[in-house]
């Protein structure tokens, strides 16, 4: 019999325990380990930031899921992971204080990233001066801070509004971006659009770049990069924008930047709404004789090794390969642990990195988002499955960034009848230059904005909800 | 400090850095991206787009 546990209950190690207890049935156990019960659907975070939907209807609890399919489930916090054979578990710290240690044949850590509002001074709903869509509860709070700012605007006062990145290596662009754009349209929407200011900041190396390198559409006859429609959505509603930058520090009621051509700025706001840059969650490696191994398991930022070319880091960004990218997500040295969703290591960003004068670093790091999530915690779980069942020596599932498309719905605006989102399919992720002119396959890789993209977003809301409840034909609903 | 990097093109200044790739949707088009009907068909043209990324597959088995 053997024993598999999953830590983190996200997409991807959600998807991973379900498919893994329905193939492997009574047999073998599987056991998830997440601090939190709930399932939290985070696309959908952007909308309970503005108002627009009810914390409750983002996320559910998992415990009697999990019952219902067999799978056991503890709520406490994966603290130290001892992978050295004859003794491999992993320390579980729970609520009350206890500890257990937990047993395993195959470890997935799925659990998602520490959000490093530290890395810049001042950022943060917690220690800080800015808000953030990250978590509900965080999300919440966004939720709160903006109202009073609408409340102010309805007695007539003028409120500054600023979106984006907190720091030169933030990621997920794309859902500032659609909180941007729903802030905009909430404004509206409660009448008082004509007393904001609203101002987007990113480290993105231009508009539309998404910490993916950007993209080129077909469109109306022409190849078109989406840095122009990026562009002509803020146009259209009159939003200004500051590319290229890092967030040096935040303050009550300003924030200090400079951008990769060295120039220093600073902008005041009443509402802030910054997406931090993210690490690994801290987790201690111990090795047989009790000595820490994190160097050799994970980068420098704390995510997971995994069969990646990490040594391409050092390259300049015209000798990135392909290659360089993993594809079977376990550890070089441990190849029992798998590393899925946020928590494996890239071998460097997408996007080109750049340098202010100083030295800063502003390079967005690689979005990974559910969807890519979901298809890598299930290729781990069918590799898994395979060597449980059929004996296989190592993993024989791939999927690699560089081969898989992904399906981006960036909501603009949240309304059956007047609300909007840009539905953008590309394939590969990561740009392929090596087999593709443009870096994608035109043929896969499509964009439009307009109403029927809410209504795809909204589908999918409820679609992947039902899903991750592992509900009647969840199977059947693709990652 | 000036925000020299702050761009706005909510007026269109002839011959600046920001017109040289200037994009917006005109009036017919910002119609159109509500106009329910032709939503309608878009719904159903962006999941047939979606189903033909999904029907490449994202994971391949490998030669053992």
């Amino acid at each position: 019999m053997a024993r598999i546990v999953v830590l983190g209950t996200g997409f991807a190690g959600n998807t991973a325990a379900l498919n893994l207890k329905k193939a492997l049935g009574g047999k073998h156990d599987v056991i998830v380990v997440s601090p939190r019960k709930n399932f939290s659907y985070v696309p959908s975070l952007v909308w309970v930031g503005v108002g627009s939907m009810r914390p409750e209807n983002t996320q559910f609890n998992l415990e009697p899921i999990y019952k219902k399919h067999g799978i056991e489930f503890k709520e406490g916090m994966a603290v130290e992971i001892h992978p050295d054979s004859q003794d491999q578990y992993v320390v579980v710290q729970y609520y009350d204080g206890g500890t257990e240690q937990i047993k395993y044949d195959y470890l997935i850590n799925a659990t998602g990233p520490k959000l490093n509002y530290a890395a810049t001074p001042g950022l943060g709903p917690d220690a800080g001066y800015s808000d953030s869509i990250c978590t509900l509860p965080h999300a919440v709070k966004t939720r709160d801070n903006y109202l009073k700012a609408v409340e102010k605007m309805k007695q007539g006062k003028r409120q500054r509004f600023i979106v984006g990145t907190g720091h030169g290596t933030a990621t997920c662009q794309g859902a500032a971006f659609e909180f941007i754009h729903n802030l905009e349209f909430d404004l509206n929407r409660r009448g008082v659009r004509r007393n904001a200011d609203i101002t987007w900041i990113s480290n993105e190396p231009a508009l539309g770049d998404f910490g993916v390198g950007g993209v080129i559409v077909k469109k109306n006859g022409n190849l078109v990069s989406g840095k122009l429609f990026a562009e002509s959505t803020f146009l259209e509603k009159g939003i200004k924008w500051i590319e290229r930058s890092h967030v040096r520090k935040v303050e009550e009621d300003s924030l200090n930047y400079v951008n990769i051509e060295g120039e220093e700025g600073k902008l005041g706001f009443d509402f802030a709404m910054l997406i931090p840059p993210f690490a690994g969650i801290p987790i201690a490696y111990i090795d047989k004789d009790g000595n820490d191994i994190k160097g050799q398991m994970c980068v420098s930022s704390g995510f997971m090794k995994v069969d990646a070319d990490y040594a391409s880091a050092a390259k300049p960004f015209e000798e990135w390969k392909n290659s360089d990218w993993p594809k079977k997500y376990n550890n070089p040295v441990y190849k029992n642990i798998f590393a899925a969703g946020i928590a494996f290591a890239p071998p460097h960003p997408i996007s080109k990195p750049f340098k202010a004068p100083d030295g800063t670093i502003i390079a967005p790091s690689p979005p990974r988002t559910g969807m890519a999530s979901g298809i890598i915690g299930h290729t781990v779980a069918l590799s898994i499955i395979d060597m449980v069942k059929n004996g296989a020596e190592g993993p024989t599932q791939e999927a690699s960034m560089t081969e898989f498309g992904a399906i981006c719905i960036t909501s603009m605006g949240k309304s059956m009848t007047h609300g909007s989102a840009a539905l953008l399919t590309m394939d590969p992720v990561v740009p392929n230059y090596e087999k593709y002119k443009f870096g994608r396959n035109l043929n896969y890789t499509f964009g439009d904005i307009g109403l029927a993209g809410h209504w795809v977003k909204y589908m999918l809301h409820y679609l992947f909800m039902w899903k991750m409840k592992g509900k009647f034909l969840w199977q059947f609903i693709p990652d | 400090m000036e925000d020299k990097s702050v761009k706005d093109l909510t007026e269109y200044v002839p011959y600046s850095k920001e017109a040289r790739s200037f994009m917006a949707p005109t009036k017919y088009t910002v119609f159109i991206r509500t106009f329910i009907p032709w939503q309608l068909v878009k719904f159903a043209y962006y999941n047939l787009k979606m189903l033909k990324v999904l029907s490449k597959g994202h994971g391949r088995f490998m030669d053992k």
